[in-house]
Order: C-alpha cells, then sequence, then structure tokens
C-alpha cells in the first residue's frame, strides 16, 4: 500500500520533468521474472531497458513530520494488443536534495517497480492516465521543516513477450526458375525474384518491409512490399536487371527492427 | 546551461592506482537486435556493453561529511562555492569509431553524500548520460572513449561558523552501451 502524503507525476516528454530519459529495446531469447515467486508463465523476448532522472521537487510540509507519498513516471511506452508485459525489475535512488533550515532532514527513496498502468493495481488514483502505457512508482519520503527532495534517479528494465514476428530471410532467384537463395546469378536485363520469410505468421493487418538496392539505377528493387494477416513467407518481383548493372548488387530488406541481405551476381556484357 | 557543460571533473575507471572508482565493473554482451527508441537512431546494434561503479571523488580533510577514505584532492572535490561540475568518467569501452556508438541509457544517484545542516544545504545529481566522444579540458583533448557524464552539484552553508559544504563522496553509477561489434 503507498501513503500518498504527496503525489508527483512526472512524464518522460516533459524535459522540465524528466532529464535525459532514454528508451533502449533490446532482443533477448528468454527472459522471465523470477522473483517474486513464483516465475512468470510467459517468456520474453524484448528486454526494455528505460532510464532517466525525474524532477519532482517535493516539499516536506512543514510540520516536522515524515511525509511519505509517490512519485509516479510515466514511460510512454504504449502495449499494444500483441506486445504483453511480463515482468520486470528497477532502481531508484536519490539525486537530488536541499533544504534551507539546520534542524534534522529525512529524504527517502524507500521502493519502487515497474507496472503496467497508473494504479498499481488499484492502488493509487489513475488520474486519468493511460491504462496501456508503463510506469515507474515510487515511493518516496522528505522530513524537515524546510527540505525539499528534488530529484529521483530511475532505471526500469522492462521483458515484454512481442507476438508480431520479425523479418527472418530474404532469398533471391532469377525470374521464373531455380531456386531461392541467398545469392543469384542473373544475366544482365533479366528479371529478378526474392523471397522474404518472417519468423512466424502475421498478426496485424499487414507487415511492411523496406527494400533497398547498392546499384538503384542497375538493378532497381522495390520501395517495399508486404505480408497480410496470417503469412509467414511470401515471393515477389523484384525487378529488371540493366545492361550496366554493377556486377555485385546487394539487396537490403529491413523489417521492424531485423535487417537481412541478399546478393545478386550480374552477368553479361562487359561494361 | 545546456547539459554537461560545466567545468570538468574527470575520473577514470583504469586509474593505476584504483582511487578514481570503487569496484568498476563491464560487461559485454551479444544480443539478437537492439535500437534506441528515445531519442531514436534508427541504425540498429548487435552488442550491449554494461558498465558499473561508484565514482569517488576527492576530499581536503576540512569538512566533517568528507569521506577520509578517499583520495585528498581539492581539484576532485566535489564540495565547491555553489559551482556546479560535470563529472567526466572515462569508461574505457572497446575500440570502435563514431558509427558503431548507437545508443545509451545511464543511471547515476548518490553514493555517498555529507550534508551540512547548520542552514542551507543541498547536493545534486542533475543528469546522467554516456557518450562517444573526446572530452576537452583546459584546452587539452582527452582520449576518445565512452566517456559517463553527470551534472552535479554541492551548496555551500551561508552561515553557521565555518560555512561549510555538503559533499558529494560517492555517486553510484550503471550504464547501457549499444554498439555495433564487426
Amino acid at each position: 500500500m503507498h501513503s500518498t502524503d504527496f503525489f508527483s507525476d512526472l512524464d518522460t516528454t516533459n524535459a522540465a520533468q524528466v532529464a535525459e530519459p532514454r528508451v533502449l529495446d533490446v532482443g533477448i531469447e528468454n527472459g522471465v521474472q523470477t522473483v517474486p515467486t513464483p516465475a512468470t508463465n510467459e517468456t520474453a523476448n524484448r528486454l526494455m531497458i528505460f532510464t532517466g532522472t525525474g524532477i519532482c521537487e517535493i516539499p516536506a510540509d512543514g510540520d516536522g513530520d515524515l511525509s511519505r507519498g509517490v512519485v509516479r513516471v510515466r514511460l510512454n511506452f504504449p502495449l499494444t494488443g500483441t506486445l504483453h508485459f511480463v515482468g520486470s525489475a528497477s532502481v531508484a535512488a536519490l539525486a537530488s536534495v536541499h533544504g534551507s533550515d539546520d534542524a534534522d532532514a529525512v529524504f527517502a527513496a524507500d521502493a519502487v517497480r515497474t507496472v503496467q498502468g497508473p494504479t498499481d493495481g488499484g492502488t493509487l488514483d489513475g488520474n486519468g492516465l493511460p491504462e496501456n502505457d508503463l510506469y515507474v512508482i515510487i515511493d518516496a519520503a522528505t522530513q524537515g521543516p524546510d527540505t525539499i527532495l528534488s530529484r529521483i534517479a530511475y532505471q526500469a528494465n522492462v521483458l515484454l513477450k512481442d507476438l508480431e514476428p520479425d523479418l527472418d530471410s530474404i532469398l533471391v532467384k532469377p525470374d521464373g526458375f531455380g531456386v531461392f537463395g541467398p545469392e543469384a546469378t542473373i544475366n544482365a536485363g533479366d528479371k529478378w525474384d526474392f523471397e522474404v520469410t518472417l519468423t512466424g505468421p502475421v498478426i496485424d493487418p499487414t507487415f511492411l518491409i523496406l527494400l533497398t538496392s547498392s546499384d538503384p539505377a542497375g538493378a532497381p528493387a522495390p520501395a517495399a512490399t508486404q505480408l497480410l494477416t496470417g503469412q509467414s513467407s511470401g515471393s515477389f518481383l523484384g525487378g529488371t536487371t540493366a545492361s550496366n548493372a554493377q556486377p555485385t548488387v546487394v539487396i537490403t530488406a529491413i523489417g521492424r527492427r531485423v535487417t537481412r541481405t541478399a546478393t545478386l551476381h550480374i552477368t553479361g556484357p562487359p561494361r | 546551461m545546456a547539459d554537461f557543460q560545466h567545468p570538468p571533473l574527470v575520473r577514470d575507471t583504469g586509474d593505476a592506482r584504483h582511487i578514481n572508482v570503487a569496484r568498476p565493473a563491464a560487461l559485454t554482451i551479444t544480443v539478437r537486435d537492439a535500437q534506441q527508441l528515445v531519442p531514436t537512431v534508427t541504425m540498429g546494434a548487435n552488442t550491449v556493453l554494461l558498465f558499473a561503479g561508484v565514482i569517488r571523488f576527492g576530499q581536503d580533510g576540512d569538512s566533517p561529511g568528507e569521506d577520509l577514505s578517499n583520495e585528498a584532492n581539492e581539484y576532485a572535490e566535489t564540495a565547491g562555492d555553489d559551482t556546479p561540475r560535470t563529472v567526466f568518467l572515462r569508461l574505457h569501452g572497446p575500440a570502435m569509431d563514431d558509427a558503431q556508438f548507437l545508443g545509451s541509457a545511464a543511471f547515476g544517484a548518490f553514493g555517498n553524500v555529507g550534508l551540512t545542516t547548520n542552514d542551507s544545504f543541498g547536493a545534486a545529481v542533475d543528469n546522467t548520460a554516456v557518450q562517444f566522444m573526446q572530452p576537452v579540458e583546459d584546452g587539452n583533448e582527452l582520449d576518445r572513449d565512452l566517456w559517463f557524464l553527470s551534472d552535479i552539484n554541492t551548496e555551500r552553508a551561508t552561515a553557521g561558523a565555518s560555512e561549510e559544504s555538503s559533499i558529494i563522496n560517492r555517486l553510484a553509477y550503471h550504464s547501457h552501451v549499444l554498439t555495433l561489434s564487426k
């Protein structure tokens, strides 16, 4: 249960409320939260790292008694239907304190956890904040006739399960014959095909794959292609090579987070 | 003033006397993919570097809040005349070029702080970051490397017998760095 002698709502998108906010997104093989027990059933494939320094500027209430309250930091990372919260481990500590009286003073960052939703299981007022976002909830305290708990630094490590697939491979071959592979030999002036494969079937309505060619004039590639719900692979016409194409052309496919390449070897009349 | 523009206070995880940082540690982790989302860096990384430890500052023995096990070094003392400093901690990352540094996230907070309470007092670790950079101190270019940065400050009391200053003796840090290893 949280004490709420004071309540400070901070937002990472507001530079006056959080200094130097950072978000890192790391692909992992397998993550579970093991403490508190029991371990989570769902396994995570993403580790999110959120850091920053919350500028809470909480004054003591002036009556000399200890004030205990909450600093809540909205991380602005909304979870969609295909992105599940698995668990978290967080740390918060004092970063800036101030006083202007010679009496004893107390400053505290007593506990912290990172949760989905602003109420921490219904123990806090949601204050109209969105339920699908992530929040760092810090139990803090200050005491003294003229003290200010100015800043608290935090780091939240959050495990997520991302059900949406990502790009697994792009393969190429001459148009109309042959077998898809990571490399293909194409006669100059001929067309080429490509096949993209995902790590699993598409859940959202579409999965967009961006494409680029290292020789856009000699071996142009379509700007993008897409797979639809339920599809996990698809083959498409790449384009037509030119007689003056570079002998080696790299085709790059960009998925959600992953980039894969395939190579065309262009043969034909000497340039 | 913009972040990390105060007079530098340089520390080094590899200092020969092992007195700049308590228990410095670094991990190198190969990952499937990684990206900095805020602020956005479009290029993906394949390696996460973790750096952790506790920065130790200087002391000159004139204040009761000082950690006397820290080095006697007024340059590295955080108790000043309300003068903010920017801590530059050299992390000794792997050899790389600018394009391989793809993001970072840093945590820093008090590790050991002495507060004078004879009237006004305070101490601050205002912000933290890690940058791949070549800092300049007094016109001298330091080594290009990964550097943990933090703006810190302490307040000097305005009354009392000695007008003592609060002092940050140690600053705990933990940083993640994303790189593209070749």
